[in-house]
């Protein structure tokens, strides 16, 4: 999906210029960015790159210094309560009030969501999450992994058509933890639409159809999975300077990722077999040709050491 | 959100949460109170009952002995003791006042008689009592022992005197967490995820510690009364007492000491004089949550906001040290009962001390606090 070819309607989430000061610490810096209808957007970066706060500016529940930020239209600044009415969120870790009951927290969110809060419902809701046997059970008894679950449950309240998700699988078991996954993943099918930030990479790798990547409060860069994802191939050859050789004669913008191999450009998928026939007439040994998707966590590293480098530039 | 009323999900929420997190508190604090006060004033009636007749019975064995001193001195020895055995009489028959029923009819003419003899100055005074008497006689009260506990006269005391300081205190350990907790505890991020209007849940968590606490009061009115009555009988709801006195500096006096002018007296009965002792008291603690709450969002620490909350409460016990001063002190209007009969005047020698003065200084307090938490509110972030 090109952001260009976007229509306005489909933009859920908008950042416009948005920053965050606290007293002379910039938090967030003039962060600008969209996320769409039915997207998965994982919004990756290192402790301290202004996640939270943005995220929590996102909900309302922290002012920006300066900047906007629109759900489905809506200012969250000038209208919180009906921008935030069709929005769920795990926000860092799961609180919950540790003297009340699994039950009776849950009760205290479907008040305010004006949703019912009957007996029947409240177990109804606890059970779909596993966690029916311990709906009488005070949260201050519950696993890391209960509170999480508790967490999710509350963030799915209202069918939200937006989902805001900060570290949501701290804490689970890998079958939960799949189970998140799937459960994500059918809910984007459905048209919700996610923002996602999380340090599990291989996590976010296999769910995000978009990147945001935020360091020392700025964007500094954003890349579509699915368009990056499916137009490059990974080519590995016998002789890698015979292939590289060929890359530099025919000026394409190629990039070498690991055993000589290299990562070359697709106008599409289907290029693939065109360039599989162009490089055995070139009389090149060919080793293994496959779609690259780049690793997460090299593009994350890569995108984070560059942006170091920027930012330090800048400062200087 | 869908129309439905934020406010009323809201506050309870937190009469939820106060119940489930400060629940036990109140329950055990009302059996400690009720059950330990009772019976700290039935013990202290009985014990105070038994000391007077003991000396009742040593001092008549004494007048015994005096008479028959006199009997047999002369001269100037027995003029001594005679003026001696004066006093022991009166001294006896003033602590049989204090564990018997008084004739007030008798009272009256004794107080009458003696009025044109009494010195302008102290006139008051006696016309006060004079009023009070012939207000019983009046509601068929021909004989009353005022020194007697119970159940009507414990209500009156519990809520215009020194032990607001256990109800303030209470009050300042039930809401100095309200915000401080929800900001230490991570919740109150949650909380404005789902209901992100910060004026309306500061509002909500205000009047549910109002509830509360409140609840508490009455339940306190009420579990006195019983207990006390079942200790030491129900008493009389029309004994008068005098409310809104005029109190004027005694002349002569350094340091000034207040007096009663002439006047004309109002008096409530004992009913009317309990309901408005914990109506007013419920005002002054309703205040005193007001100002905990602001606390709570000023300092965002629980430790400290009950730990200034409790300084300023037991502020109270040192007002005197603090001068003309202390009258700002909102503590010192925690018992507004006694701004209006005007013993707290009297106790500090303060004639500012009225009920006017003491609803205004809590009121001020109120709007201060209360315009601070709205202010603050708004910018709350998480």
């Amino acid at each position: 999906m090109d952001a260009s070819m976007v229509e306005t309607s489909d933009v859920m989430i908008d950042f416009r210029d948005v920053t965050k000061r606290y007293g002379r610490t910039t938090a967030v810096d003039r962060v600008s960015f969209q996320v769409h209808r039915g997207e998965i957007c994982g919004f990756l970066g290192p402790n301290g790159a202004g996640k939270t706060t943005s995220l929590r500016m996102l909900l309302g529940l922290v002012h920006p210094t300066s900047g906007h930020i629109e759900i489905q239209g809506m200012d969250v600044q000038d209208n919180t309560a009906r921008a935030l009415e069709g929005v769920g969120a795990i926000i860092e870790e799961s609180h919950f009030y540790p003297y009340l009951t699994g039950e009776q927290n849950l009760r205290q969110v479907l008040r305010l969501r004006g949703l019912d809060a009957s007996p029947e419902e409240i177990r109804a809701r606890l059970s779909e999450v596993g966690l029916g046997e311990a709906s009488g059970r005070r949260v201050k008894g519950y696993s890391l992994g209960m509170r999480q679950r508790l967490a999710l449950a509350l963030a799915m309240l209202q069918d939200p058509a937006i989902l805001i998700l900060d570290e949501p699988m701290n804490g689970l078991d890998p079958a939960a933890m799949r189970e998140f996954r799937m459960h994500l993943l059918n809910l984007a099918e459905s048209g919700v639409t996610i923002l996602l930030s999380s340090h599990i990479l291989s996590e976010v790798e296999q769910l995000a159809t978009r990147l945001v990547f935020i360091n020392q409060g700025r964007v500094v860069g954003i890349e579509n999975r699915r368009a990056s994802g499916a137009s490059q191939a990974y080519v590995r050859a016998a002789n890698a300077d015979q292939l590289a050789a060929w890359i530099d004669r025919e000026r394409i913008e190629a990039r070498a990722v690991d055993d000589g191999a290299f990562a070359i450009p697709l106008e599409n998928p289907a290029a693939i077999s065109a360039l599989i026939r162009t490089l055995v007439n070139a009389g090149i040994d060919l080793v293994e040709v496959k779609p690259f998707a780049e690793n997460l966590e090299s593009q994350y590293l890569d995108r984070m050491a560059v942006s170091e480098e920027v930012l330090h530039n800048e400062g200087a | 959100m869908k129309g439905h009323n934020i406010f009323s999900a809201l506050y309870r929420n937190e009469l939820e949460k106060l119940w489930a997190h400060r629940g036990r508190t109140l329950v055990i604090a009302f059996l400690v109170m009720v059950l330990g006060g009772t019976f700290l004033v039935y013990h202290a009636q009985q014990a105070s009952q038994s000391a007077v007749r003991q000396s009742i019975a040593f001092q008549k064995a004494q007048v015994v002995q005096l008479k028959n001193q006199v009997r047999h001195a002369t001269g100037t020895e027995k003029q001594t003791l005679q003026s001696q055995l004066q006093q022991e009489q009166q001294s006896i028959y003033q602590m049989e006042h204090q564990t018997n029923t008084v004739n007030v009819k008798q009272q009256i003419q004794g107080l009458e008689s003696g009025l044109q003899k009494t010195p302008v100055a102290f006139k008051g005074e006696t016309l006060e009592s004079l009023a009070l008497d012939r207000y019983m006689v009046a509601h068929g009260l021909s004989h009353y022992n005022n020194q007697t506990e119970n159940g009507f006269r414990i209500v009156g005391e519990l809520f215009g005197g020194t032990a607001m300081l256990l109800f303030a205190l209470l009050a300042v350990g039930i809401s100095g967490d309200r915000i401080s907790s929800e900001m230490e505890g991570g919740t109150w991020g949650v909380l404005l995820l789902h209901a992100p209007q910060r004026v309306k849940v500061y509002v909500a968590k205000l009047v549910a510690a109002l509830t509360m606490m409140w609840g508490f009061m009455m339940a306190s009115a009420i579990g006195f009364f019983a207990a006390v009555s079942v200790a030491l009988g129900v008493g009389s709801a029309m004994v008068p007492h005098v409310v809104g006195l005029r109190l004027t500096v005694r002349p002569g006096t350094v340091p000034p000491q207040l007096t009663v002018p002439v006047q004309p007296f109002h008096i409530l009965p004992q009913w009317s004089y309990d309901l408005i002792a914990l109506a007013l008291a419920m005002l002054a603690i309703g205040g005193l949550i007001a100002i905990a709450v602001a606390l709570s969002m000023l300092t965002r620490s629980t430790v400290f906001s009950l730990i200034v909350g409790a300084v300023l409460v037991l502020s109270m016990v040192l007002a005197h040290v603090a001068g003309p001063m202390a009258i700002v002190d909102p503590a010192l209007h925690l018992p507004l009962m006694g701004d209006w009969t005007g013993s707290l005047a009297m106790q500090y020698d303060m004639i500012g001390m009225t009920l006017r003065n003491g609803v205004i200084v809590l009121m001020l307090w109120v709007m201060a606090a209360v315009s601070f938490g709205v202010w603050s509110a708004r910018r709350l972030d998480v």
